[in-house]
């Protein structure tokens, strides 16, 4: 809650001190994002003086929990000096009554952890089921849930972005022979990490499907 | 009602089930701030997936002035609803329930023929709040209106989950945000016991206040001044309040990624722990749903809205479903007891 210089580098970067070096670098990203001058999500809330003060804290934190070195002189000098928390022993707190709105005390919530979203998480669930059918709409979840756009497809695979679209809306008219779909599908795969061969082959299969239920031209039809 | 002839089973099916003593329901509110962000369709869908996981659910329209949850659910003019309740005509809650065409799902609606039916007054709000506990449900889920009102705000901070629905836009960020501090800051004042203390957290509020309070971090300084006692106990508080964010109307990547960056405003600026429980796709479905007037994980239940409402109910579950890959802290940290024995959301 602002005070930043009072933050330590894990709390800049709101990830736990055993945080492992690809969590870090995802929090960097998706933190350093949010704190841009036109962000969306913080441009109402912190003015451009604070924002470009927590890019600087987030940066300065970043250097140092991006480097094994520096994290590891870091991480002992911390554990020198780690401040005693201050718990709070008193009674559970209570939502007593107020004089301009209730008459009576609240019951306090149960509190409660729910699984919060998490990317890797996510993916691992989506994915899991090897027997899984990959159609479109399931490649663009996958694409999605790591945060990557058609664009940074097309630039990774130099698949055209109408392509991309066409595959993940199931648009089979639109794409071209069944070669090409595997291929596309492939490289769209493993771009995003997953299995190539088993997406494809599985977009693939649905594809010919697609091409046999076809009712046949004239020509084909004729005996 | 529905005539698609899908398993509906005939009205009042759901009724003879055995209600449990010592259970009480877990109180999910949906809420956001501003109107037309999606808050009734997550909570018409976050309803009905949980009653597809066969949990006992009533959903609340509280929206007493735009009450439109019954629509959305197929269920035909409602006899009977909450503004019987807060009019005192009827002083049982249980007899406003309307079941719904989905199984295990049951309904009080807002309103029924009553215009600008006015919000409960405090008294009957606390009432209100007691009784919705009672209900012979696993879960009931509170959809709120539009807005900042004392009574919005005390569903949300009494519910088990306070569920803040945004959509990429700025005008809805800023009211989520507005809607953040209101309830944050109402909490606080609820949470301090002298009135010193409350008359800062009052203070706090105003952004333009003399004494320079401008962040929550700020107050908790000049409340630990007077009393550190009340500062532990508003640390306490603090830490106490965890809205679990949803953004609605995704439609690109960076969109998904709005979800984490208000999380981490609601770290840095409040110094609370938000959970960013999911996000929902926009999708032609749920358009198509409205129409149909039934919810879209019932009509469309493999659009991609559907899929991921269903895994936010899958969150609030607190299970990670079938594919179990890897599991985060948070979930190992729930687990709540006997929910293995049920019937996991397909």
């Amino acid at each position: 809650m602002s005070g930043f210089e009072e933050l330590d580098h894990y709390d800049v970067l709101e990830v736990e001190p055993e945080a492992a070096p690809d969590e870090i670098e995802r929090s960097y990203r998706v933190l350093y994002a949010a704190y841009e001058s036109d962000s969306l999500a913080t441009y109402s809330m912190f003015g451009a003086d604070e924002a470009e003060q927590l890019r600087d804290r987030i940066d300065q934190a970043y250097h140092v929990l991006s480097d094994p070195a520096l994290r590891r002189s870091y991480d002992a000098a911390r554990a020198g000096e780690l401040p005693e928390e201050e718990e709070y022993g008193g009674e559970p707190v209570v939502l007593a009554p107020l004089s301009d709105g209730l008459a009576q005390p609240l019951a306090e919530p149960r509190s409660r952890v729910v699984p919060t979203f998490d990317q890797l998480d996510d993916v691992a669930e989506a994915e899991s089921d090897e027997e899984t059918a990959w159609d479109g709409p399931r490649l663009r979840r996958a694409r999605l849930l790591r945060g990557v756009e058609v664009e940074d497809v097309a630039t990774a695979t130099k698949i055209g972005p109408a392509y991309l679209r066409s595959l993940e809306e199931d648009r089979f008219d639109d794409l071209p022979a069944v070669v090409y779909v595997r291929g596309f599908v492939a490289a769209y795969a493993r771009f995003l990490g997953l299995d190539a061969n088993a997406v494809a082959r599985s977009y693939a299969q649905r594809f010919e499907e697609h091409l046999c239920a076809k009712p046949r031209g004239r020509l084909l039809g004729r005996h | 009602m529905n005539q698609t002839g899908d398993a509906t089973p005939p009205t009042g099916a759901h009724r003879a089930q055995p209600r449990p003593y010592g259970t009480e329901p877990r109180l999910v509110a949906v809420g956001g701030g501003k109107g037309g962000v999606g808050k009734t369709l997550v909570a018409a869908n976050l309803a009905a997936a949980l009653a597809q996981a066969g949990r006992r659910v009533v959903v609340v329209d509280t929206d007493l002035e735009g009450a439109n949850l019954h629509t959305v659910l197929g269920v035909g003019a409602p006899r009977a609803s909450l503004a019987d309740y807060v009019a005192k005509r009827e002083p049982d809650l249980r007899k406003l329930l309307v079941d719904t065409p989905i199984p295990g799902l049951r309904l009080i609606a807002g309103t029924h023929g009553h215009l600008g039916v006015p919000q409960p007054r405090s008294f009957r709000r606390v009432a209100l709040l007691g009784e919705l506990r009672k209900l012979p449900a696993d879960f009931v889920l509170v959809d709120l209106g539009a807005g900042t009102h004392p009574s919005v705000m005390d569903y949300f901070l009494v519910g088990d989950d306070g569920i803040l629905v945004l959509t990429p836009e700025a005008t809805s960020v800023e009211n989520a945000y507005s809607f953040l501090r209101a309830a944050f800051y109402r909490r606080l004042r609820l949470a301090m016991t002298s009135e010193s203390a409350r008359a800062l957290v009052h203070q706090a509020m105003d952004q333009g206040n003399e004494r320079g309070i401008r962040t929550p971090l700020d107050l908790l300084r000049e409340v630990r001044a007077i009393a550190p006692e009340e500062g532990l106990r508003l640390t306490a508080a603090i830490q106490g309040f965890r809205p679990r964010i949803v953004v609605n109307s995704v439609r690109s990547a960076e969109d998904v990624r709005l979800g984490f960056a208000v999380r981490s405003v609601c770290r840095k600026y409040f110094g609370i722990a938000a959970d960013y429980v999911g996000y929902v796709n926009y999708d032609d479905a749920v358009t198509q749903a409205i129409r149909q007037r039934r919810p879209v994980v019932v009509s469309h239940p493999h659009s991609d809205a559907a899929v991921y409402l269903a895994r936010i109910a899958r969150k609030l579950l607190g299970s990670s479903g079938p594919g179990r890959g890897r599991s985060t802290r948070a979930a190992r940290e729930t687990a709540p007891a006997g929910s293995a024995a049920r019937r996991p959301l397909a």
